[in-house]
């Protein structure tokens, strides 16, 4: 691994392992990204009543209550994000397995790529979760969702698609910006 | 420490790493793009400490409505009690849950203060040309960057209280002001970190590539 002589910052690591790895991981994260989404994280029964709450719901709520700069930070770092550097993951690799070349412009998308790295967090949101759980249970009957598992699941493809990739190598080989390759 | 030579001619993509060679200065207001990812690459981002120290000291200002004010109000059997981040934390602590009561405070209370407190002393020490241990302040930098995003554990958690506990028999839990300020700090520390150049703190020990002015064409 190459590391800055001063500071020790990490330039360029050893090729990890095929794109191969990077692509399945966000294929089936694309696919987990649905039924995360779709199904409740929590559903809490109090007095006969049950509620249950997708990740929608928590932005929806925060919208409701007055805070909508909040509820759009929300929505950005847990869902949208996420799902867009999936997608363009996906779009940066899978012309690569099926034509054997990137995308015109490749660099472009790789660059987005990694601005939405800045905002996915979908790593704190489970955190969250967790803590929400263990506030709540004092309060009512508290159990994990359908789409909480999917949501783990999710978490874990990305975090290996994430890692897997060594950044540097994708870059010497996406074609560059305003390029017609 | 190990003494880089002078590097004048060559500048490095900020995004991508691509190393570009420059020859001649550029007039003030031209910029270059890197001819791989088109990113502006700059020698220094330009107003570095400028930029950096109005955005941690609007992070300050922010960080005392964002403890003071309610983050939520919890309706429960008639009675209502607005709470703030302190509160929550407080709750966990009394119901005996000591490890994630720590995380939170952690997450909300320490991690947004110490990302301050270390940026306001980085632009400081850059600003003062302070030449003590570049390499431990790089690394501070390095952890300010990468704990920043943990501070949204708040956020979330109480995105998912409100959307649960919501016209229930039992309770209600309504999102207060103080979550706007909260989250505002972490949204301005996260950019705060972003626009201050590491690079700075290295330039007084190697003043033969120093400033942002002192740029070239590539």
């Amino acid at each position: 691994m190459a590391r800055c002589q001063r500071c020790g910052g990490r330039l360029k690591g050893a090729s990890r392992c095929t794109l191969d790895v990077p692509l399945v991981m966000a294929l089936t994260a694309f696919i987990l990204f649905w039924p995360a989404n779709l199904f409740p994280v929590m559903t809490i029964t109090e007095m006969g009543h049950s509620r249950s709450a997708r990740i929608w719901d928590g932005v929806v709520a925060l919208w409701n209550g007055g805070l909508e700069a909040v509820a759009v930070l929300t929505f950005l770092c847990a869902i949208l994000a996420p799902l867009a550097a999936i997608v363009l993951l996906l779009y940066l690799l899978l012309p690569w397995k099926l034509f054997g070349h990137f995308p015109r412009n490749g660099a472009y998308y790789l660059r987005l790529l990694r601005q939405a790295d800045h905002w996915r967090m979908m790593d704190v949101y489970i955190l969250a979760v967790f803590i929400s759980y263990t506030k709540l249970v004092d309060l009512a009957q508290v159990k994990p969702g359908e789409g909480l598992l999917a949501f783990i699941l999710l978490l874990i493809c990305s975090l290996v698609a994430y890692f897997s990739l060594e950044p540097s190598e994708l870059w010497e080989q996406v074609p560059p910006v305003h390029s017609n390759a | 420490m190990p003494e880089s030579g002078p590097v004048d001619n060559l500048l490095s993509c900020h995004t991508c790493q691509l190393t570009l060679e420059v020859t001649g200065p550029i007039p003030h207001k031209h910029h270059i793009c890197c001819p791989r990812c088109g990113t502006t690459v700059h020698r220094r981002i330009p107003g570095s400490l400028q930029k950096t120290a109005a955005l941690v000291i609007a992070g300050f200002i922010l960080f005392i409505p964002a403890n003071l004010l309610p983050v939520m109000t919890v309706t429960m059997m008639g009675s209502t009690k607005p709470d703030t981040i302190f509160d929550g934390v407080v709750q966990l602590f009394q119901g005996g849950m000591w490890g994630i009561g720590l995380l939170l405070f952690t997450a909300s209370i320490v991690v947004p203060l110490m990302k301050l407190v270390g940026l306001a002393f980085l632009v400081i020490s850059v600003y003062l040309k302070w030449t003590w241990n570049p390499y431990e302040r790089t690394r501070l930098y390095a952890v300010i960057s990468f704990i920043g995003r943990w501070s949204m554990l708040d956020v979330f958690t109480l995105s998912l209280l409100a959307g649960l506990v919501q016209l229930g028999h039992l309770a209600t839990i309504v999102p207060g002001e103080g979550a706007f300020a909260f989250a505002a700090v972490v949204v301005i520390t996260l950019f705060a970190s972003k626009t201050f150049d590491p690079r700075l703190i290295w330039d007084v020990n190697n003043p033969s590539q120093s400033t942002s002015e002192k740029t070239h064409h590539a």
